[in-house]
């Protein structure tokens, strides 16, 4: 079986599915227990769906690169879990708004609930998202070809198709599950409602059990469309992506419109209320310089302070506090909360924020995170004494060059950082590029018979092939050439890339 | 100036009119040229390493020494000596061997281990120090040396640093039949073949291809490639001494080298491939019993080659 990694691009519907179906699932799960059994007892942070989620997507993404790098077993994946959850319960935390009114204990009923809805998202996320893998496995045998080919490949993939198959019956199910989680306790909260005489449910709870009836149904055309996408295969029926936007893209459009409906119905709020921000200036001020006052009598300069035995030690006055340095510490602080809470949002979804898969996954780990900061702070420390003078030396002797010496500065610095970047974004780019079309020389010089060993570089084993198939020596060898100054040139280029790909188009065909 | 690949085209067919041995060869000698690094030929007699070393000096338009080892041969015969000038009534000092581009060690083990180290600095350092002064070499200093690995008495074994000192060791073997019947008929003509050697580069365009080389492109992972390899010998239980920095050092030169000799200005893993087994093979120390088992330090080199993915294609395996 093929083990070559998956491009982000062929899954990009199975991270729809997985994210989106359990979330339908579990804000109507939300709906039918928080505000249909308890009538909303808990007052939940506001936006605390929209945290959900990010938090399967999160683990979506989180998922694939670690597939990616081969990480197998649970241990990374419960670390996976255990940081999301911690990231989600200080964001809810802080959108509950508890700190702003001095309460520091973040395991409140509010936040819980939330909380054990983001554990539930991910869990699901990451089953749906391993019964879609199956489907993944398929399509990489059959991907990119057509006709005679693709009727031949779906053949000799016959394990994996089955394998697809079982898990799409597999996700089918699930849907029908989660249908009975919701509308079981629905119909039992509308008959005890009707029985006691307690009035109807609420329209929003029924509005999102609704909701999560009709998503169910679109899921599950969709999930049929990816069944019979599989046994058109079969038949010659390449799996396109056009085809596929087609067949899925209207029921996908209708579930992603609900979802949207089911983040708005429970709103109503805005994310941080002005009478919390303004709990917020009011604790600071009484937290701030001279805040803490009111908790001692105000000393001053003709108070000599309590005598100890026969020495005394007059104390020193304390300074009144000023407006000023009030309105400061306030704005410090929103600040600091801004890019606390920030920086938290980041951390949750920070494999979106690359298109370099492979740096997405070294980047998960977050004591490295930490660790490149902080070096990178002490670069910055280190150098800030020789770009001082070098900002004097450049504004020459006037005060008023400095302005523009800084700012010359910056942004040289930021074009350095600029090309730089983008040097290495070219330069990985390529070397993915020219990796995936080494893939495909090494999966047709298997079936050949001739399989890729890791011990050889990529012009020994085109040495091999073109001894196999002496007509296309010359072509191999030229991609060998290329795929070598790609992975492991200073500079590719664009047009190698593009030559590089016909070459084994040629070679394969 | 010549590109390093166009040099070493012609040096490669200037140095195969006189020796007849395999063109690998040639080239990796080409690399100790390029790194600043020596070579240590172990080889049985008469396979043409004088042969070689003196082609070599004629390509490069260098000085050429040759010393014959013999365990009276003193450091000052190597180094030079200070000689009393009645004239002047004053020592002159005279230069020895040492002094030179290329200079042949013939059987190198036959040295007593006095001389064998007065070789040391000159081969790490570039100069040698004589009566209390410090007399840099010329540049370029290449030194070939050969010792037989069939003859034991009377020998002193090379010690493991000087092994290390070496960027690379060579065995040349047999030649083929056809290069053997090659060297028939060469041996037709009276004049020798090595007179019609001429040089195909200027020393101080050799000088400044050597600091080409350092800007020759390595891939962090092929650096990272390298690094497993040496640090691989450094946890193989049949090795009582895996490789030193030094060595992953020459092997890094070494590719680099050898990729700007194969025409193409960043190193690909072929080339480490390559280079591995001459540069690892003597800086590594078999255990007492492995000789007995068997095992050759360069099996495990090979070894290890086999066993270690080059990166990134490793995903490529089915």
């Amino acid at each position: 079986m093929d083990k070559a990694p998956f491009a982000f691009s062929r899954t990009r519907i199975h991270a729809l599915i997985s994210v989106l179906l359990v979330f339908i699932f579990v804000q109507a799960l939300d709906a039918v227990i928080h505000r249909g059994i308890f009538r909303a007892l808990i007052p939940t942070p506001p936006g605390y769906l929209f945290i959900v989620l990010l938090v399967g997507v999160s683990q979506t993404v989180a998922g694939a690169m670690l597939r990616h790098r081969r990480v197998s077993g649970a241990l990374p994946r419960a670390r996976e879990l255990l940081l999301t959850l911690l990231g989600a319960l200080i964001l809810l935390w802080i959108l509950s708004g508890r700190p702003f009114r001095g309460d520091f204990i973040p395991w409140r009923p509010d936040v819980a609930w939330p909380v054990v809805l983001c554990a539930l998202q991910w869990l699901l996320t990451l089953s749906a998202q391993n019964a879609l893998h199956s489907r993944e496995l398929f399509l990489s045998l059959v991907i990119g070809k057509t006709g005679h080919e693709l009727v031949k490949a779906a053949r000799e993939a016959g394990g994996e198709a089955g394998e697809a198959e079982q898990a799409m019956r597999r996700l089918k199910r699930l849907v029908i599950v989660f249908d009975v989680f919701v509308l079981l306790p629905y119909l039992v909260l509308v008959t005890v409602r009707g029985a006691e005489g307690n009035g109807p449910v609420s329209t929003a709870v029924t509005v999102r059990v609704i909701l999560q009836a009709a998503g169910s149904v679109a899921f599950i055309i969709v999930v049929n469309g990816l069944l019979e996408q599989q046994l058109a295969c079969a038949s010659g029926v390449a799996p396109e992506d056009t085809r596929a936007a087609e067949s899925f893209g209207i029921p996908l459009a209708g579930v992603a419109a609900l979802f949207i409906l089911a983040l708005v119905i429970p709103g109503g709020k805005p994310l941080l209320p002005i009478a919390w921000i303004g709990a917020l200036l009011n604790w600071l001020s009484s937290r701030g310089v001279g805040g803490g006052g009111g908790k001692m009598p105000p000393a001053t300069a003709l108070d000599p302070g309590p005598r100890i035995g026969p020495l005394s030690i007059p104390q020193l006055p304390t300074a009144t506090p000023s407006p000023i340095m009030e309105s400061l510490w306030r704005i410090l602080a929103i600040l600091a909360v801004a890019a606390a809470a920030l920086g938290l949002m980041l951390f949750i979804v920070r494999p979106l924020l690359t298109r370099s898969t492979r740096r997405a996954a070294r980047d998960l780990h977050p004591l490295r995170f930490l660790r490149e900061r902080a070096a990178l702070a002490l670069r910055a420390l280190t150098r800030l004494p020789k770009w001082i003078t070098e900002l004097l030396r450049a504004s020459g002797k006037g005060l008023r060059g400095i302005p523009r010496a800084v700012l010359e500065g910056m942004r040289e610095s930021v074009g350095e950082n600029r090309a730089a970047a983008a040097r290495s974004q070219i330069r990985l780019r390529a070397s993915a590029r020219a990796v995936r079309e080494f893939h495909r020389i090494a999966r047709w010089g298997g079936r050949a018979g001739m399989r890729f060993t890791a011990r050889e570089g990529p012009m020994e084993y085109a040495r091999r092939l073109a001894l196999r198939a002496p007509q296309k020596a010359s072509a191999l060898h030229a991609a060998a050439a290329l795929v070598e100054e790609l992975i492991y040139g200073e500079s590719p280029s664009g047009m190698s890339e593009r030559a590089l790909a016909r070459l084994v188009d040629g070679i394969v065909r | 100036m010549k590109s390093v690949q166009e040099w070493a085209e012609a040096f490669t067919t200037s140095v195969r009119s006189a020796f007849q041995g395999k063109a690998e060869t040639v080239e990796l000698i080409m690399v100790a040229l390029l790194c600043r690094g020596h070579v240590l030929i172990e080889d049985v007699p008469g396979v043409g390493k004088t042969v070689l070393a003196h082609a070599v000096a004629a390509s490069i338009g260098g000085k050429y020494s040759q010393l014959q080892c013999t365990p009276d041969l003193l450091p000052a015969d190597v180094l030079g000596v200070s000689v009393y000038n009645q004239s002047t009534s004053t020592f002159e000092f005279r230069e020895g061997p040492v002094m030179t581009n290329v200079l042949l060690v013939d059987e190198i083990s036959r040295a007593t281990p006095r001389t064998q180290s007065a070789l040391l600095e000159a081969m790490a350092e570039g100069q040698v120090s004589v009566e209390g002064r410090s007399v840099p070499l010329p540049d370029p200093f290449l030194l070939i040396a050969t010792e037989s690995p069939v003859e034991s008495e009377g020998t002193f074994p090379l010690p493991e640093v000087q092994k290390d000192r070496f960027c690379l060791s060579l065995h040349l073997g047999y030649p083929t039949r056809d290069a053997e019947l090659a060297i028939m008929v060469q041996q037709r003509s009276i004049e020798s073949p090595l007179r019609r050697i001429t040089p195909v580069i200027e020393l101080s365009q050799l000088v400044e291809m050597q600091r080409l080389i350092l800007g020759v492109h390595v891939s962090p992972l092929l650096r990272a490639y390298i690094l497993s390899l040496v640090t691989a010998t450094r946890a193989d239980v049949r090795l009582a001494l895996g490789v030193s920095p030094r060595g992953s050092l020459a092997l890094y030169k070494g590719a680099q080298a050898l990729a700007s000799i194969r025409g193409r200005s960043y190193v690909v893993p072929e080339d480490v491939r390559d280079i591995a087994v001459p540069v690892l093979r003597k800086r590594m120390i078999l255990k007492e019993d492995g000789a007995a088992r068997g095992i050759t330090e360069e099996g495990i080199v090979q070894e290890l080659l086999d066993r270690i993915a080059v990166p990134p294609l490793e995903t490529a395996v089915s």
